[in-house]
């Protein structure tokens, strides 16, 4: 199975597990239950629309978080000074994109173990 | 609210208002939720480097650590951001090929 650009996407770690936080999500429903039915078919559609955008914004924050908080936590190992010495600093701006690079490569390897199978 | 949502008119500015009012609270619930969430990896982390042993009260030692640590975490977070918005553009616009 050939790796497509949308399945990259669509794989890279955090993006389906995400769920938002409490207050956000039970905003949905609070909605729909009493003020949605007040809009027009085209406004109910705009806020539909910028929900979507809105929660996508959520998610690549949420994934950012876990980025940072994985990175600190691999990069940051000496006590905490002024600024990060250059070894963390180099760490830090290389470690998001080996962690997707691993992410990938694990990907791939379960495709072709797959591929072996059949 | 109530005054807001709940009216029986629903002329065309009023709801147009409505509709904006509605988009800056979810926004606004965003920025809020995504504040928190880094103010809890702050706290989580920079507790984790600074406070090792934990004593009857905060240190200024201490305090100091946490001030610094705060920065550095806030500097980590927008390099990570930088880094992942770029990596997610160049997946998506084309260059993925190379990586097959």
């Amino acid at each position: 199975m050939k790796i497509t650009r949308h399945a990259v996407i669509s794989r890279l770690p955090f993006c389906s597990s995400y769920t938002l936080p409490p207050r956000y999500s039970t905003y949905i429903p609070k909605m729909s239950a009493s003020q949605v039915p007040q809009f027009d078919a085209a406004t109910k559609k705009e806020l539909e629309e910028f929900l979507e955008q809105e929660q996508s914004k959520a998610k690549l924050q949420a994934t950012v978080h876990e980025l940072t908080n994985t990175c600190w936590k691999t990069c940051i190992t000496g006590s905490i000074g002024a600024k990060f010495s250059r070894s963390e600093a180099s760490c830090l701006e290389n470690c998001v994109d080996r962690f997707l690079d691993s992410s990938l490569f694990i990907v791939r390897q379960i495709e072709a173990q797959k591929n072996q199978l059949h | 609210m109530a005054s807001l949502f709940g009216g029986s008119t629903s002329s065309s500015p009023d709801m147009q208002q409505r509709k904006e009012q509605m988009k800056m609270q979810i926004q606004q619930e965003l920025a809020v939720a995504n504040a928190q969430q880094l103010i809890n990896k702050i706290n989580e982390n920079c507790f984790e480097k600074c406070i090792t042993r934990p004593s009857t009260s905060l240190s200024s030692s201490e305090e100091q650590c946490l001030g610094r640590c705060m920065t550095l975490y806030m500097a980590a977070f927008d390099q990570v951001s930088k880094s992942y918005v770029a990596r997610v553009s160049k997946e998506r616009f084309g260059q993925a090929d190379q990586l097959q």
